[in-house]
């Protein structure tokens, strides 16, 4: 069943490279503010040598803000607590 | 960085899968040791550094004990070897809880109370340093020759997938592999389904189970009784079962990606009926990682210096277990934790491992299964909530409150306000999943599909097949849906 395995690598491989798909056809749109929460997402740090520690975290932050669809998906979130568990989304970030 | 966030599924993993792929074979690792810096730097950069300093201590180290002239010589290399790397971790790890002890304790003499000022954790330092100590112990027992490429050395200790929480593979498992890994389509689809089913694991599974534990742990004891109390103990020995699993079938899929074999971590260890047989399935790498160089060493040792076949009527070789078992243990919990709970934990596993050796076992395997497993998932529950606790007051109270020592009446109706659809619909799945119900589910439909019957056969084969794909990308997508809502917490094991 190699055709499978092919068919699987290559479907995940094309889920994982969705932000450099974006990149390249700019098929979904990041807005500046946020429509659902309201706030300005994360821009893009500035490296800076002297200071490196917070780096990774701010430049995680932008990247999350920045993920395709993430409206969508959070949408889905919400439909599902709604619909299928009758709860309101819980939000809880280690 | 943490392998069920955005930036390492979508970023991380396909660059590095990138330049892995495209790479001649000699830049592979090197490629390999890039990636897991830039892991590792990803928790705090500064930390990182800690990594660098392990992998030269241990290059040298290693280099040293090859080159040594005779055996005595060796053996005080491998010492101070060991001793060192044993500093590096006292210093990031256990300064804190030492010098509080070491204050509390000169407090009751008079002497004024002090604070030693903590370092900061990096990423994943009880793991790399006994992966470091398997290779100069592999080095020094003349296993395998020191490695002379430090890039090699250097991947070994610090492979990204494995730097988090293990599996702590050993250095002459992982070493040949490193030099010549195998690709194929077949592991790399594999490794993708181990990955997705570890992602929903952790995010799906352990997380919800996470806030309940967490909701219930944290309320004050007055707020809760006996059923309350339980349930959190039950939710948090589930929650660290699929949170730890999640993160070991995360890092054995990525591995396969990269064309290696990780050790199992798991056997399905709450279906055990014994503490014994606990350990043999429960953190596999740790259990054998200690079994080899700790408890044998020790066992062995003690046994030169037992001549009399008894002593104080009980057998040397019990008392010989007993010595190591409880040391080992000991530990075993101070690797997990810097904290008095931890050992108390250890301490507690070693005694019931003991009192099973010392004839507790064998009444045991004579009783009624359903009574071993009743047993052991009694004592796990209680020994989790040690786990949990931030003190061993915590620990008390809480346990108190699982015995009727909580502020409210023993009511059952007061633990159903706990009870939301997502959260029973997540602990009857966890629960299925800790057997091996759905292992059994899918060998099933499995042998329905490949039916002998030729066209039936043929057609529900690939039925089969893309009804696997299409289900490990849903959950793929799933998953990612619950971590950009942001309901995703830390590993357990990320903190040890």
């Amino acid at each position: 069943m190699k055709i499978y395995n092919i068919l699987l690598t290559m479907l995940f491989l094309g889920i994982i490279l969705i932000c450099f798909l974006n990149d390249v056809f700019r098929f979904y749109k990041v807005p500046e503010i946020s429509p659902t929460e309201n706030r300005k997402l994360a821009s893009k740090p500035i490296f800076d040598f002297s200071l490196l520690d917070p780096y990774p975290k701010n430049y995680e932050n932008y990247f999350n803000d920045q993920f395709p669809f993430r409206q969508d998906l959070s949408l889905i979130n919400t439909l599902i607590c709604f619909f299928l568990f009758s709860s309101v989304p819980i939000t809880k970030r280690g | 960085m943490l392998f069920h966030t955005l930036i390492f599924i979508y970023l991380f993993l396909p660059v590095t899968l990138f330049f892995v792929y495209i790479s001649r074979k000699s830049l592979r690792n090197i490629i390999l040791f890039i990636a897991s810096l830039v892991f590792s730097a990803w928790f705090q950069v500064s930390l990182s550094l800690v990594l660098i300093g392990s992998i030269t201590l241990n290059y040298f180290a290693g280099i040293a004990i090859d080159l040594a002239s005779d055996d005595k010589r060796r053996r005080i290399l491998f010492l101070f070897a060991v001793i060192l790397n044993l500093f590096l971790l006292a210093l990031f790890k256990y300064l804190s809880f030492l010098s509080c002890t070491v204050s509390d304790l000169l407090s009751l003499t008079g002497i004024n109370p002090f604070v030693v000022k903590e370092f900061g954790m990096p990423l994943g330092i009880s793991f790399y340093t006994f992966k470091a100590l398997s290779y100069l112990i592999s080095v020094k027992r003349r296993e395998v020759p020191a490695q002379r490429n430090y890039i090699d050395l250097a991947v070994y200790i610090s492979i990204f997938p494995q730097l988090v929480a293990g599996p702590i593979d050993r250095y002459r498992t992982l070493a040949p592999q490193l030099s010549d890994p195998s690709y194929s389509f077949e592991k790399f689809s594999s490794g993708i389904k181990r990955f997705i089913l570890g992602l929903a694991k952790k995010v799906i599974i352990a997380t919800p189970l996470a806030l309940m534990a967490d909701k219930i742990f944290d309320s004050p004891i007055s707020q809760m009784n006996a059923a309350v109390a339980w349930f959190g103990a039950i939710c948090y020995t589930l929650q660290i079962y699929y949170d730890f699993a999640g993160y070991t079938d995360m890092a054995i899929g990525v591995g396969k990606m990269f064309g290696l074999e990780f050790t199992e971590n798991f056997n399905f260890p709450y279906n055990s009926r014994s503490v014994r047989e606990f350990w043999k399935r429960w953190h596999i790498s740790l259990s054998t990682w200690l079994r080899d160089y700790l408890f044998l060493p020790l066992a062995y040792a003690r046994s030169k210096k037992m001549v009399k076949e008894k002593y104080l009527h009980m057998k040397a070789d019990n008392w010989i277990y007993l010595y190591a078992t409880i040391i080992t243990f000991l530990i075993c919990g101070l690797w997990h934790g810097a904290a008095w709970t931890f050992v108390i934990w250890g301490l507690l596993h070693g005694m019931m491992m003991s009192i099973e050796q010392l004839g507790f076992g064998k009444i045991l395997k004579k009783a009624f299964k359903p009574i071993q497993h009743v047993y052991l998932l009694f004592f796990l529950v209680l020994s989790w909530v040690l786990f949990r606790s931030a003190s061993i007051q915590d620990a008390i109270h809480y346990l108190g409150a699982m015995f009727g020592g909580g502020g409210k009446p023993e009511d059952f109706s007061l633990v159903t306000k706990y009870f939301d659809s997502q959260t029973i619909l997540v602990l009857i799945i966890s629960i299925a999943g800790s057997t091996r119900f759905f292992e059994y589910i899918t060998n099933l439909i499995k042998s329905l599909m490949m039916s002998r019957i030729p066209i039936i056969g043929a057609t529900t084969t690939h039925v089969y097949y893309l009804a696997g794909i299409i289900f490990m990308l849903l959950v793929l997508t799933l998953s990612t849906v619950f971590i950009i809502a942001g309901t995703s917490i830390p590993f357990i094991y990320f903190k040890f």
